[in-house]
This record gives C-alpha cells, sequence and structure tokens, in this order.
C-alpha cells in the first residue's frame, strides 16, 4: 500500500537535490541520490578526461569523483574542506560528483520542467534536460545518463 | 515448483561428474563393479528427476542407457572398448539433453537417434523389443522403478524431494498421491503437554486426511503407569494441491524429537501397494529417530493396523538400517549448496575485514604503546585470525578443476570426430583446487585452445605413422599449484606451429616486414595478435573469426598469463598461469609523485636501489638497464602512467625488474619502494571503466586507494613491427 502512495507521489511530484556550482544553481532527482558528504582526497587516474577528479573509497567500494563544474565547461574546482561530494547511483554505477554547495531538498511536479533555452551551446544542450523556476532561481535539471563519462571520451 | 527444478538440474550436474569419473574409470581399466553401480545409480536418479518434470525424450534415453548399465551390472555384456565408447558418446548425449532441458531449447528430433539405436542393439537380448521398452518408459512405470531401488541396500534416491513431484507425473495413470504418516508418541510428547489430536487438525488443514489409531498395545487402563504411551496411528493424507511433503513434515517439527515419525507417498487407487512394504525403507534413513526413542512401540511398515512385532523386532531392524543410513547420508550431508552471490558478500566483507584490521594496526604504531602491551598482543591475534578467516572463506569457493577438465575431454571426443582425427585425452591433477569463478571462466578459452589443437595441432593418421609417431594423438591436461598460483597446462604431440606458414600470414597481414629479424618464440606468439588465424579455410571447428587473442584477453582479463612453446614435429605446449582467487593478490607498494601505486608481485622478479643499476641513456630520453650481459629497457612508471614529466636522471629512482607473461623484461622505474603486502582487489570497471596500464585498485590501511599496475601493459614488446604496433593500439585507445 505505501508502494502505491509513493508511485503516486512520484508520478505528479517529485523531489530534487538542489546545488550550487559558482553562482548557478542545479538539481538532481533525489532517488539517484546515495548520500550527501564532505570533501576527502581521491586517488588521481592516469589517462582521465580532466573532469574525473579521482577514485575515492566509500565503505569499500572504489568510485570516480567528477569535477561537475568541470564536466560542464564551467572551470576546474579547487576542492577545499567545505566542497560537497554528492554520491549519486546512475545506470547500475555509483559516482560521486564534486560540487561547491548542496541547498535544498524540493518538491516539484516534473511538468513544471521547462524546455533548456535555445540559446544554449552544444555542452548546455547535452547535459542539461530542463529547468524550474523556484521564486527568483532558475535550476538546471541534469540529464544524470549524459553526464556519466562515456567509454570513448576517456582520455579524448 | 522452480526451486526444484533448479535442483534438480543441479544434482543432474553432479550426477554427470559421477558417471563421466565413472567412464573414465572403464575406460583406464579402474572400474569395478561399485563404478557401474555408481553409473547406473546416476543415470536412473536424472532419469526419475526427468520423469517428474516430463522431460519425456531425456527419460527415454536414460532408460536405454540405463539398462546398457544394468546388463553391464549384472554382467551380461562387458564393458569392451567398443561398449566404452558408445557409453561415452550416450554420456555426452545425455548432457546434451539435460543442458537442452534446462535451457528450455530444443534439440533436432534426429540427435542421438543412432547412440539410442545402438544403446538398445546392445541390450536388446535381454530388453525386448525397442517398441516394448519405449512403451515402457512412461512416467507410469517408474514409479515402480523408485521403489524398487529403494529396497535396494547401496542405493540412495538421491533426490528426495522429487519423489513427490515424481508421484505428480504418475497422478493420471496410477491414481492419486496419498502421504502414509506413521506416528507414534514417546511417554515425553505428553509430558510435554503436546497433544496428538491437535497435530492431526493441523494435518487435515493440508488435505484430506484417514486417521487410523492401532490401539493393540495399549495396556489395560489399570496398568498404566506415568510413562503412559502405546498408542499408534496410521494416518494416511491425501494432500491438497499445494502441499509439500516439507508441509507435512512442518507440523511435526516440534514433536519430532519425542515421536516416531514416518512419511512416505503412496498412490490410493492405483496399483501401487505392491511396492509399498518398500516404501518406509525409501525415506527411513533420514528419519529415523535415536536408538533410545524406538524402545516404545515402533512405526510398522505395512500400513494398516497389523499385529505389531514384539518388542524385539522394532529395536533389531532399526539397527540394522543405521549403518546404511550412515552410509547413505555421509556423502549427501558433507556438502552444502550456496548461491554464489552469499559468498561472494562474505569475501567482501572479510575483505573489509582485513583493511580494517591493516588501519587499525598502522594507527597503532602510531600511538606510543610499548611491543608487549596486551593491546599489541590482542591485534596480534586479530591479525592472525583475520588471516586465517580470509584463507578459509577463499577456501569455499575453491573446488577442484575435475568438473572442467571433463568438460575438455568432451571436447576432445567431439573435435576429434568432427576433424576426423585419432585423439585421445590425458588428464593430469584435475584435483587440483582454483575459485570456481576462475574455473568457470576457463571453460571458452580452454574449448578454443583445445578445439585449435585438435584442428591444428594434430596430424592426419596417416601422417603421424609417416613421421613415426603412434597414430593416435594424445592431448593432455594438466593443473598443478605452483607458488601460490595455478598452472595449467594443455599439450599436443603434434606437429608444432608451421613457423614458415605464421610469418608468411603475418607479413600478408602486414603485421610484421619481410626484413624484421624475430625468434621463434616472437613468430609463434604472432598467433596471439587480434584476427590472426593459420587455418587455410574456415573449418568446422576453428576459424570462425574468434583467435586466440581472444583467449589471451580472457586469460588476462583472470589475472592470469598465456605462454606458447613449440617444437617442430614435437608438439606444442601451452602455460597458463592463474591466481587462485580473484579477490586478493601480493603485491609491492610503491609511490610516485605521491600518489601510492601496487606493482603485482607475480611479475616482480628484482628489486634494485638507485645506484646498483647500470642505465645507460638512448635517443629520444630511451633509457636501457644492462644487467647480465642483457640490456632491458627502462619505463619510467610516472611517465607511462602521465603522473608527471619524463625524468632528467634516474639517479634518484628505485627500479623494479618485472617480466611478463611472454618472458619479456623491463625495469619500472618509481619513487620509493614500501613494502610487499597482501591487497584485496577493487574492480575499476564496476563504477567506472577499465584504465589504460591499470588493472585495478586496492584499499589501503589507511583508506586510501592505491592503484594495481597492469605490468604486461608496461612493457615494451621487442621487435620493432611489434612495438609500433602496439604503441598503434595504444592511440587508437587514446583517440
Amino acid at each position: 500500500m505505501t508502494e502505491q502512495i509513493t508511485e503516486e507521489q512520484t508520478a505528479d511530484r517529485i523531489e530534487i537535490v538542489s546545488f550550487t556550482i559558482g553562482e548557478q544553481a542545479f538539481c538532481l532527482d533525489i532517488g539517484h541520490v546515495l548520500e550527501i558528504r564532505g570533501w576527502t582526497s581521491t586517488t588521481t587516474l592516469p589517462h582521465a578526461p580532466e573532469y574525473v577528479v579521482g577514485m575515492m573509497n566509500l565503505r569499500g567500494a572504489v568510485l570516480p569523483v567528477m569535477d561537475l563544474s568541470m564536466r560542464l565547461g564551467l572551470g576546474k574546482t579547487v576542492p577545499e574542506s567545505r566542497s560537497v561530494i554528492i554520491i549519486a547511483h546512475i545506470d547500475q554505477k555509483s559516482v560521486g560528483f564534486l560540487v561547491d554547495a548542496v541547498s535544498n531538498i524540493l518538491t516539484v511536479n516534473p511538468t513544471d520542467m521547462q524546455p533548456t533555452p535555445e540559446v544554449s551551446s552544444a555542452k548546455t544542450a547535452a547535459f542539461i534536460k530542463g529547468v524550474y523556476t523556484l521564486d527568483e532561481t532558475i535550476v538546471r535539471a541534469i540529464d544524470v545518463h549524459q553526464i556519466m563519462p562515456q567509454e570513448k571520451l576517456v582520455a579524448a | 515448483m522452480s526451486d526444484l527444478r533448479d535442483m534438480f538440474f543441479e544434482e543432474c550436474d553432479d550426477l554427470m561428474e559421477v558417471l563421466s569419473t565413472g567412464l573414465d574409470d572403464l575406460q583406464n581399466g579402474n572400474g569395478d563393479a561399485e563404478t557401474i553401480n555408481a553409473m547406473f545409480r546416476s543415470v536412473h536418479s536424472i532419469k526419475g528427476g526427468g520423469g517428474a518434470f516430463g522431460l519425456d525424450r531425456l527419460i527415454n534415453f536414460a532408460h536405454a542407457f540405463e539398462n546398457v548399465l544394468e546388463d553391464l551390472r549384472s554382467e551380461k555384456i562387458e564393458a569392451d572398448p567398443g561398449l566404452i565408447a558408445l557409453m561415452f558418446s550416450s554420456f555426452d548425449h545425455l548432457s546434451d539433453l539435460v543442458d537442452a532441458a534446462r535451457d528450455e531449447v530444443d534439440i533436432p528430433e534426429d540427435a542421438g537417434a543412432s547412440i539410442l539405436a545402438d544403446l538398445h542393439q546392445v541390450s536388446a537380448p535381454e530388453g525386448g523389443a525397442g517398441g516394448e521398452e519405449a512403451a515402457e518408459v512412461d512416467s507410469a512405470d517408474f514409479v515402480p522403478l523408485t521403489l524398487d531401488i529403494g529396497g535396494d541396500d547401496d542405493t540412495l534416491a538421491p533426490l528426495p524431494d522429487l519423489d513427490f513431484d515424481l508421484g505428480g507425473a504418475a497422478e493420471d495413470s496410477n491414481g492419486t498421491l496419498a502421504y502414509v504418516i506413521e506416528f507414534s508418541a514417546d511417554p515425553g510428547l505428553y509430558a510435554r503437554g503436546h497433544d496428538p489430536a491437535l497435530l492431526f487438525r493441523a494435518l487435515a488443514d493440508l488435505g484430506e486426511l484417514t486417521v487410523n489409531a492401532d490401539t493393540s498395545e495399549v495396556l489395560p487402563l489399570n496398568e498404566v503407569g506415568e510413562s503412559f504411551a502405546g498408542l499408534k496411528w496410521t494416518l494416511e493424507l491425501i494432500p491438497a494441491e499445494s502441499t509439500t511433503e516439507d508441509d507435512v513434515r512442518e507440523v511435526f517439527e516440534f514433536v519430532e524429537s519425542q515421536c516416531v515419525l514416518d512419511v512416505s507417498t503412496t498412490f490410493v487407487e492405483g496399483e501401487a501397494p505392491a511396492g509399498l512394504p518398500d516404501l518406509p525403507d525409501l525415506d527411513a534413513p533420514a528419519e529415523l529417530p535415536p536408538l533410545e526413542d524406538i524402545a516404545a512401540p515402533e512405526a510398522a511398515p505395512a500400513p494398516i493396523a497389523e499385529a505389531p512385532a514384539p518388542v524385539a523386532k522394532p529395536s533389531t531392524k532399526p539397527a540394522e538400517a543405521k549403518p546404511a543410513a550412515a552410509k547413505k547420508s555421509e556423502p549427501r550431508n558433507s556438502t552444502i549448496r550456496v548461491d554464489l552471490d552469499r559468498v561472494d558478500r562474505l569475501i567482501n566483507l572479510v575483505g573489509e575485514l582485513v583493511i580494517s584490521e591493516a588501519m587499525l594496526r598502522q594507527s597503532m604504531n602510531e600511538l606510543p604503546v610499548s611491543a608487549n602491551s596486551s593491546v599489541s598482543e590482542a591485534i596480534g591475534q586479530l591479525k592472525t585470525l583475520s588471516g586465517v578467516l580470509q584463507e578459509s572463506v577463499m577456501a569455499i569457493r575453491a573446488q577442484p578443476v575435475r568438473g572442467l577438465f571433463q568438460r575438455m575431454s568432451r571436447i576432445v571426443r567431439e573435435s576429434s570426430r568432427t576433424a576426423g582425427k585419432d585423439a585421445r585425452m590425458l588428464v593430469i591433477g584435475d584435483s587440483t583446487e582454483v575459485d570456481k569463478t576462475v574455473t568457470e571462466r576457463l571453460v571458452e578459452p580452454l574449448t578454443h585452445m583445445i578445439r585449435n589443437s585438435v584442428d591444428h595441432g594434430l596430424e592426419t593418421a596417416e601422417d603421424r605413422v609417416k613421421a613415426g609417431k603412434p597414430a593416435q594423438g594424445t592431448i593432455k591436461l594438466e593443473a598443478a599449484h605452483r607458488s601460490g598460483r595455478v598452472v595449467i597446462s594443455l599439450s599436443d604431440d603434434g606437429a608444432g606451429i608451421n613457423r614458415e606458414k605464421v610469418r608468411r600470414i603475418a607479413e600478408e597481414r602486414g603485421l610484421v616486414r619481410p626484413e624484421d629479424d624475430l625468434t621463434d618464440s616472437d613468430v609463434d606468439n604472432l598467433l596471439f595478435r587480434p584476427g590472426f588465424s593459420t587455418a587455410d579455410a574456415v573449418s568446422e571447428l576453428s576459424g570462425r573469426g574468434v583467435g586466440l587473442d581472444v583467449v589471451r584477453s580472457e586469460i588476462q582479463a583472470l589475472g592470469g598469463r598465456i605462454n606458447l612453446q613449440s617444437e617442430p614435429g614435437k608438439g606444442t605446449l601451452m602455460t597458463i598461469s592463474l591466481p587462485l582467487t580473484l579477490a586478493v593478490m601480493e603485491g609491492m607498494l610503491v609511490t610516485i609523485e605521491g600518489e601510492s601505486l601496487v606493482v603485482p608481485t607475480v611479475a616482480l622478479r628484482e628489486t634494485l636501489q638507485p645506484g646498483q643499476a647500470n642505465v645507460h641513456d638512448f635517443c629520444e630520453g630511451d633509457r636501457g638497464l644492462s644487467m647480465n650481459g642483457e640490456i632491458l629497457p627502462i619505463v619510467d612508471l610516472g611517465e607511462a602512467l602521465g603522473f608527471r614529466r619524463p625524468l632528467e636522471n634516474l639517479e634518484n629512482q628505485a627500479l623494479l625488474l618485472i617480466e611478463g607473461e611472454s618472458g619479456r623484461r623491463s625495469a619500472l622505474a618509481v619513487d620509493t619502494i614500501i613494502e610487499q603486502r597482501e591487497v584485496v582487489i577493487k574492480g575499476l570497471e564496476q563504477n567506472y571503466q577499465s584504465i589504460p596500464g591499470i588493472a585495478a585498485a586496492t584499499i589501503l590501511g589507511n583508506g586510501k586507494i592505491a592503484l594495481i599496475v597492469d605490468t604486461d601493459q608496461m612493457i615494451p614488446a621487442a621487435g620493432k613491427s611489434q612495438l609500433s604496433l602496439l604503441k598503434g593500439q595504444e592511440h587508437a585507445e587514446v583517440a
């Protein structure tokens, strides 16, 4: 019974985790988020794309940490103790996203998502699937499947 | 239901193994009466299970096979080479039928028809015409057979749970399945406040229940003392559809130790009662109560209130049955089937424990604790224990390569038949234990290698005789443990590699240039290059576009190495060296630019400190190390992995001398060597992807991740053309 309720909820309302990179606000569907952690140092990977910061140890699991800012073409993040890693589970893989700060958990209606403006760059078009307008701010919804490192992009 | 089915097929694997071992024994002349008995039982059990699931073709074939084995058992026929060959083909076909049934695929109608005909031929004198047999082999026939075997002291029906279903299959023709439950209570049962009536009521919920009480042993009321007993019941339950024997037994779960219980199956309104007296024996071994419990009334084998035998009989009968029970159940109880996932979880946990233990030890070292304190002592003990625990857990997954090798024997038989060559298989060391995952993943590469050996390696019988060799070729498969690894070697006594031809093909494909100077071993190793095939034409056996390069990459994926040696006219030897487990390995911890890395000890031959080494510069920044008159290439690991620019000089670097799978060596330059240690391997592909030059990762005592170097990728291949090709590959990977 509880399952049904959840389904109904997800049908018209979804929860999103919003976070910031620089001045911009982004969000992920909470269903992908496993946990949110503080910054820990990572192990550098050879022949990795620049946005792959390195590998981290999450209670025995080895997973890559991606600099989301770098991935979105917003410049390299210099991680500091206040930086945040969002651990997400996408397409059977676990990955950490390095972001500046997590701001909120919000309930939104998926139909409220507006298309990404047409002025978008190629990166924006590929990685942002739409935007939510909340009060004064615009929250960019990240297309998590696109944002994952693609096998052929390695060391490109 | 699907569980039962899975269980049946798992049993089949074991049974087929028994059968295969038996066949091998017969072939090698080691077979005795018990070998044939065991084979007979295996086929019979497979047939039994097949009957339960209505696998008609399987039953039909197994029945014919069984008849031959029966004749062999009763010494009506003899195990001559012809018969053994027929039995091998029968085994192969039976295994096909089992596989087909498991995967629910159809195999051609006529497949195995000739084998079946041969089997009928062999067993015809006794078994009568084929038609009669076919008629005999319907499921209806099956029940009496099971009962029959139940009476045989040597024979255990290995699928007790299937008996029920088996009855179910026979339901239509032979009446309705019913459980006959014989129950008598110990005084203790009443003393604990249990009431048989309540148990029977619970039983009545499971189906239609008939209760018969046997009061003949009940004492007159004035003689009843504290130990009131003597009542005995025979219950007959016609179960509701979903009721299983386990459900029935569950009713008695709480009183098990205070009663004598016997559950058996029968058919009402059928002809089954003829075999009924044997029934209790069928299940008795599992359910026999301890001897002392039987002093009281005994479960009479006859279903209805027959005058029970005097007390002396009950006590002797179980005593007789007991040794048999012990004998039968022992091999069954010695193993359990566990879902591999559970074992994996356990292995992962133990891996974590080992890491935590290392972390604890490391932080202890940083504390001002004396080495003799009780804390250090406890930590020392923890270390020992976690080591033993790790070893024991790993051992759970270890299994002998026998099953794998038996499958390979079959490949040899089949491929020699297809290729029209006479070959035999020689197996050595098949009790060598290897991690289950490793054996599973070896099936494909080994199959491919064996087909290659038969197809390309062995010559035709005429050519062999001409060359002064026996007409029958020999494929030898050998497994052995060697310094913490398992080495599996496959050799044939064929013609060896035709190096001229290999070279010619390699030149045609532009893999090497005519002027390249290649050693024999270089030429042999060309066979591992992608897409390389020496077959003149695509034959049925090999040359289907899958080359030895695939074999090699599969072996490498297992953390193994493959090596090829060939001697013209004498044969070819392929050696696979594998880690015993995929979870833990020994490595040398080094650092480069502050990053920790692990170099697998398997590849490591020597470590050299700066100063000791004799380094020479070559053009383009290449460097060589001269060792024992040989100059080895030096690879700066930091540069190779992109951690830093090429170093001006290597004076402050430590060198690790490594040897690759092909026997080539090179020296890896690193900043510092820390220590040798065991590491738990963590795959990178699970959450990321494969990384050139890196095999996997591990977690160090401080929780940091260290990458494990793929040493084989760090060895420049000798021979310029090969080196350039390797570089070409790297570029392709980078692009």
